[in-house]
C-alpha cells in the first residue's frame, strides 16, 4: 500500500519528517549492506519486478506492490533501498507525489520489515509442514498489510487532512470526502482488508513457485 | 494508470527527442524543477497558479513533448487533489482551485523534468550521497526494460491461452504463477548479469557519467528562464500579497 497524496497537500513538517526520517533510514541501510553486491543486483531486479508488477491489471481497482514479498526474499535492508527506488521512480510520473517518497517509504519498508520478521517467525513454528511456505507467506503478507493500514490512517490522522482521498481507490465522492477519521477508518479497513487478502494469496503462491522452481532464493 | 507504457514512453521522449531543454546540462534541470516545484507547493493563489500552469506548457511545447500527453499523464494525480478539492468546496471557491493546480502543475513540472532528462542521468545524482543507491537506480531502470519485454511476451501468452479466464480462485493462482515465473526468469537474468559484469571487474560500483551532467552550455539558460517565469508567476504574487500589495 502506498499514499496517494499529490504534491501541495500534505503539510510541510509532515513530508520534511518522513524524508529526514528515510535518509537516515537509508544511511544506516548503505552501512548494512556494504559488501553484499551480488544482493544489489537482487534489489535493483526486485524494484523492476515491482514496477512491472503495478501495470499488471487485475480488473478491479487495485494493483499488486510486493513489498512483503522484498522484504523476505532481500532482508529489509536492501528491501528499503528497492522501496525507496520504486517509489521515487513512481513519483517522477505522478504516481504519489515528489514530496510524499519519504513517507511511502516508511510505509512500504514498513510492510517489508513486518514481512520478513513474520515470514522468519512462522516458517520456524511450522517447520516439517509441507504447508508451511504457503501458510508463512499469506500470513505474514496480510499481517504487515494490516498494520501498514494501521500506519497509513496514523499518518493521515497526524497529517490534519481529509482522510478519505489520502488513499488509492478509498473514495469517490465528496460526501466520503468530509468524513471524520474514525468513519474513514471504518470504511477503509475493510477496502484494505480486501486488497491485503489479494496480495496475501498472490505473495503466497508466488513463494510457493518461487520454492518448487528456485528455493535458494527463500530464507530459512 | 499503465505504468509500463508510460514509463516507456517517457524514457523514449527523453532520449530520443532534440531541444534545446534536453540539450539543457541535468544539473540545471534538476534545479530548476526543483524550485519550480517549490514555489508551487507553497503557492496560494489560484490566478498565479493558472498562470503557471499555462507557463509550464509554453515550456513543454517549447521542449518539443506531446502536451496533451503530459496533461494526461498529470490528471491522475489530479484525480486524487480533486477530491481534496471537492471536499473543500463547502468552505471556499478558491481553495479547490489552488488544490488542483498545485498537483497539475506539480506533476506537469515533474513530467517536463523527466521527459527531457534519461532516467540514468537523472538518478545519476543519487551516486553523490552513496554508490549503492545509484548503483541500484541504475540497475533497476535496466532491468525493467528487459524484464517488461518478457512480462509483455509472457502476458498475452498467458491470456491468448485463457490464464484469465475463469472464477477469481483460478484467477489468482495463474497470475501468481505467472509473476513468480516472471520472478525467477528475472533474477535469473540478474545473475547472468551479475556474472557478466564481475567478469568486466565490476565490484559494486558502477561508474555513469552524464555526459550533460556537469557540462554546462547557452542551453542552460533554458531552465533558468523557466524557473523565473515560474517564480515571476506564480511567487511574486505571494510576495505581493503578504506585502499587502495588491495588483
Amino acid at each position: 500500500m502506498h499514499i496517494h497524496v499529490p504534491d501541495g497537500v500534505l503539510p510541510f513538517w509532515l513530508w520534511v519528517l518522513g524524508y529526514i526520517a528515510v535518509i537516515i533510514l537509508l544511511s544506516v541501510a548503505i552501512k548494512k549492506v556494504r559488501g553484499e553486491e551480488k544482493r544489489g543486483i537482487y534489489a535493483a531486479a526486485m524494484a523492476a519486478i515491482m514496477l512491472v508488477a503495478m501495470s499488471i491489471p487485475l480488473g478491479v481497482p487495485y494493483h499488486i506492490n510486493l513489498t512483503v514479498l522484498a522484504g523476505i526474499i532481500l532482508g529489509p535492508w536492501w528491501a528499503l533501498i528497492s522501496n525507496f527506488i520504486t517509489n521515487l521512480m513512481l513519483a517522477t510520473f505522478g504516481h504519489g507525489g515528489i514530496t510524499i517518497v519519504g513517507l511511502n517509504t516508511i510505509v512500504t519498508w514498513f510492510e517489508s520489515l513486518i514481512g520478513f520478521y513474520m515470514f522468519a517467525v512462522l516458517q520456524k513454528a511450522f517447520v516439517r509442514k509441507s504447508w508451511r511456505v504457503t501458510m508463512s507467506g499469506g500470513v505474514s503478507t496480510f499481517i504487515a498489510l494490516a498494520l501498514s493500514t494501521i500506519l497509513v490512517i496514523g499518518i493521515v490522522a497526524a497529517s490534519g487532512i481529509n482522510p478519505a482521498e489520502a488513499i488509492h481507490h478509498a473514495a469517490h465522492d465528496t460526501e466520503e470526502a468530509q468524513m471524520s477519521i474514525v468513519i474513514f477508518a471504518a470504511l477503509m479497513i475493510p477496502i484494505a482488508i480486501v486488497g491485503a487478502v489479494i496480495e496475501a494469496a498472490v505473495t503466497s503462491l508466488i513463494l510457493v513457485y518461487i520454492k518448487k522452481v528456485k528455493p535458494t532464493l527463500i530464507p530459512g | 494508470m499503465r505504468i509500463s507504457a508510460t514509463i516507456y514512453l517517457i524514457d523514449h521522449y527523453a532520449n530520443n527527442l532534440s531541444s534545446p531543454m534536453h540539450k539543457a546540462s541535468t544539473l540545471s534541470k534538476l534545479v530548476s524543477a526543483m524550485l519550480a516545484l517549490g514555489i508551487t507547493i507553497f503557492a496560494d493563489s489560484a490566478l498565479s497558479l493558472i498562470t503557471g500552469f499555462f507557463v509550464i506548457l509554453m515550456f513543454i511545447a517549447i521542449a518539443k513533448l506531446p502536451i496533451h500527453r503530459l496533461i494526461n499523464w498529470a490528471l491522475y494525480p489530479a484525480f486524487f487533489a480533486s477530491l481534496f478539492a471537492l471536499s473543500q468546496l463547502p468552505y471556499s471557491l478558491v481553495l479547490p482551485v489552488v488544490t488542483l493546480f498545485k498537483a497539475i502543475n506539480a506533476a506537469l513540472i515533474m513530467l517536463f523534468l523527466i521527459s527531457t532528462t534519461p532516467y540514468p542521468e537523472l538518478f545519476s545524482i543519487l551516486s553523490i550521497p552513496s554508490k549503492t543507491l545509484g548503483n541500484t537506480a541504475f540497475l533497476t531502470y535496466r532491468f525493467f526494460f528487459l524484464f517488461m519485454d518478457q512480462t509483455a511476451k509472457r502476458f498475452t501468452i498467458m491470456k491468448a491461452r485463457g490464464g484469465l479466464i475463469g472464477s477469481w480462485k483460478t484467477k489468482i493462482a495463474n497470475l501468481a504463477k505467472f509473476i513468480g515465473m516472471l520472478f525467477v526468469t528475472s533474477f535469473e537474468t540478474s545473475e547472468n548479469m551479475y556474472a557478466a559484469m564481475k567478469t568486466r571487474g565490476y565490484s559494486g560500483r558502477i561508474s555513469y557519467h552524464g555526459k550533460l551532467w556537469k557540462k554546462f552550455s547557452k542551453q542552460d539558460l533554458l531552465p533558468v528562464v523557466f524557473v523565473l517565469c515560474i517564480f515571476a508567476t506564480v511567487a511574486v504574487p505571494m510576495f505581493f500579497k503578504a506585502w499587502g500589495i495588491y495588483m
